[in-house]
């Protein structure tokens, strides 16, 4: 019995010792600010009342709050395309204008060269013996023929690198691509100067083409339109994403110091999906929060999931989106 | 702040008078009855012997709502029964010459096992503890019967459930025997006597054990309590978590085989509060939709190896030290769920089961001490 008396007081020093530390333990789990979904969701709130972007970033994952910030870069966004959509439409008429006199002159170059080939094939004709001369005027088709084939193979190499297959020249087929091919040469230098390059006045989409229709669209849109493009360009609206959250930021920074969420909402418990849907017993790394606002439209839910990230929780997502909770305008 | 009165009146008005009256009458009965019983307690059987009648062996079992005296003597078997239902006396008496046969019967008190069967009609942690119940009890029954057809066929009938009961109630049986066969064996030829070793007087059946009773009975309560208390049952519990982790790795200190067994039912049970389906709690629905058996076979792995190890580290001569096996929850957790190991709230649980399965040891400790002391006593 004095064995077990021994054994009894170092099983006390052992459960007291090891009780205290699960004990300091619990109470620094307490005091951590993210320790529980409560308490997130708590920080959470707090956060969307604190008027500081920053400070509701360190809520959220990196996914959330582009989600968030780019809600309101959406809006600039939509605004920037509608102002470069107008500027195209606008710039059309003149881009059409360039386009056609390039046309013309180019059409003007084309039926020179056939002029050309004729002359050159005739001369040739006239250098042929009577007989075969003779020959050739009893056929009309061979004759046609023979200008034709003697005329461009005496063409200068300028001119025959100019008009491409023979076969298509014979026929015409080639005249609308040699007019966009040779248009933008045929134009004088303050024409071409202007449109820039070939590629600008071609048939189908270039980007050479839409900023020409820019440049000449943009100054003729409303103020307004112009400011909204401001410095923008054609190119930082091709990654949508990065214009969303680069120009969405100082709106949303804008907005958080402008608006307060419309009241304090009643936090309901949380559930852990593990244990609510998998009938696990440990409770996971993902919670969802409800939390119920009282508006005078009755009561909107909020879902905030919620993702353990390291010793702690973060938002994960908000259903529906941070921005369409129920905010109102902070008093001045 | 309502005083005790009101607050009575208000769960009575809630109950409704039927239910109020149904329980005045529930506790009235069972007061009339336990001090009828107290009273009986007190009266001792002492039969009338006839002229020449000698006493040869009594049996007194008293248990928790009955009690007997069983009295053999060289003419007649007696007895007198007590029970605290209906606080019923009877005595009854046959005559040697009557008794066709002596019989000693030992088994599982099956009638606890088909009662499980019955309120079972599925998963639930009633229907749990009956057939564990059933499995872990005895019954052991000493017959002296007078033929059937002999009406109104008497029989005497001493009973027990108390497996300590077994070596005295062997011993009645082979007086008893002795006497019946010196009685209605032909007297010219030698009695019938058992050999000694014919019966066993130690019963080497399964048994659950005191200590693991306590494991499993702990550990369901915990449940229910978290279930009520939480809404659902769980590892994660600052309260109930480091109870589930802690009372395999307790049991397993002084028996490996404890250890086992609370690993496996007390898992057993919990699972059965987490998912009763019909009976007695049959009212609280599954909790958290489908079964994740994929976990629990993970979790009763761990357990069933935690009990090992504190077994094992109680055997090699530090007992102290094998509530550390608990320690062994925190490589599971990381193995499974590798995201929930950053939470020092886990931290605290596990070095909370270190310290609730020592405070068990020091709680058994003294136990076995109070009663060492009490029995010296006596």
């Amino acid at each position: 019995m004095v064995q077990g008396r021994k054994s009894s007081r170092v099983d006390v020093g052992v459960a007291l010792v090891t009780l205290a530390m699960a004990a300091g333990l619990w109470l620094a789990f307490e005091k951590q600010t993210h320790a529980t979904p409560e308490s997130s969701t708590a920080q959470f709130l707090h956060a969307l009342d604190s008027r500081d972007l920053g400070v509701v970033r360190s809520q959220l994952v990196p996914a959330v709050y582009d989600e968030f910030v780019q809600t309101f870069g959406n809006q600039r966004f939509e605004r920037v395309e509608h102002a470069y959509d107008q500027a195209y439409r606008l710039g059309d008429a003149r881009w059409v204008e360039i386009r056609e006199r390039a046309r013309d002159l180019a059409s003007q170059d084309y039926d020179q060269i056939r002029l050309r080939v004729t002359n050159l094939g005739k001369e040739a004709f006239a250098a042929l013996p009577v007989d075969e001369r003779m020959k050739l005027m009893d056929d009309q088709a061979l004759y046609g023929e023979f200008v034709f084939a003697h005329g461009v193979s005496a063409l200068s190499p300028t001119d025959r690198a100019r008009i491409g297959s023979a076969a298509e020249f014979k026929l015409s087929e080639d005249r609308d691509a040699f007019l966009d091919r040779e248009g933008f040469s045929a134009l004088g230098s303050e024409d071409k100067a202007l449109a820039g390059s070939a590629a600008a006045l071609a048939n189908g989409q270039t980007a050479a083409k839409t900023l020409l229709h820019d440049r000449f669209g943009i100054p003729l849109l409303p103020r307004p339109l112009r400011d909204e493009i401001g410095s923008i360009t054609r190119a930082d609206l091709q990654d949508v994403a990065a214009f969303k959250l680069k120009f969405g930021e100082p709106v949303a920074k804008k907005f958080m110091q402008d608006h307060v969420t419309a009241s304090a909402p009643a936090l309901q418990p949380c559930t852990y999906t593990w244990v609510s849907e998998q009938g696990s017993l440990l409770k996971g790394n993902e919670a969802i929060c409800n939390l119920h606002y009282t508006t005078r439209r009755g009561t909107q839910v909020a879902s905030v999931h919620f993702t353990k990230e390291g010793f702690e929780w973060r938002v994960s997502r908000v259903g529906p989106t941070i921005a369409d909770l129920p905010w109102t305008e902070r008093a001045p | 702040m309502r005083n005790p009165i009101q607050i009575l009146a208000e769960i009575a008005g809630q109950a409704g008078l039927t239910v109020v009256f149904a329980l005045f009458f529930a506790a009235l009965f069972v007061y009339v009855m336990t001090r009828n019983y107290q009273r009986m307690m007190c009266e001792e059987f002492r039969p009338d012997l006839l002229e020449g009648e000698r006493q040869i062996d009594r049996l007194d079992i008293t248990g928790l709502i009955t009690s007997s005296r069983t009295i053999l003597t060289d003419r007649r078997v007696l007895q007198s029964n007590l029970s605290w239902l209906f606080s019923r006396r009877q005595v009854v008496a046959i005559g040697w010459a009557d008794t066709h046969s002596v019989t000693l019967k030992r088994s599982l008190a099956w009638i606890i096992l088909i009662a499980g069967a019955l309120v079972a009609r599925g998963v639930n942690p009633a229907a749990f503890l009956l057939v564990l119940w059933g499995l872990d009890s005895r019954a052991y029954t000493i017959i002296f019967e007078t033929p059937f057809a002999q009406m109104p066929w008497t029989r005497v009938r001493a009973r027990s459930r108390d497996r300590a009961a077994l070596p005295e109630l062997v011993r009645f049986y082979r007086s008893g025997y002795a006497v019946w066969a010196q009685m209605r064996v032909d007297k010219s030829t030698a009695p019938v006597i058992p050999a000694p070793d014919a019966i066993a007087t130690t019963d080497a059946d399964f048994v659950v054990g005191k200590n693991v009773w306590i494991g499993v009975l702990v550990v369901m309560a915990a449940a229910v309590l978290q279930r009520l208390a939480e809404g659902h049952v769980g590892f994660d519990s600052s309260v109930f978590g480091p109870i589930y982790i802690a009372a395999p790795v307790a049991a397993a200190r002084n028996s490996r085989r404890d250890g086992f067994w609370v690993a496996l039912l007390g898992f057993l049970g919990i699972l059965m509060v987490k998912f009763p389906s019909t009976g007695l709690p049959g009212a609280l629905v599954n909790d958290g939709g489908v079964p994740y058996f994929a976990q629990y076979i993970g979790v009763l792995i761990t357990l069933l190896l935690m009990s090992e190890a504190a077994a094992a580290i109680s055997r090699f001569g530090w007992p102290t030290l094998s509530p550390l096996a608990a320690l062994l929850w925190l490589p599971y957790v990381a193995m499974h769920m590798p995201a929930v190991v950053s939470d020092l709230g886990l931290y605290s649980r596990i070095v909370a089961a270190v310290g609730m399965a020592s405070l068990a040891a020091i709680l058994s400790a003294q136990s076995q001490y109070l009663t060492l002391r009490a029995g010296r006593k006596v």
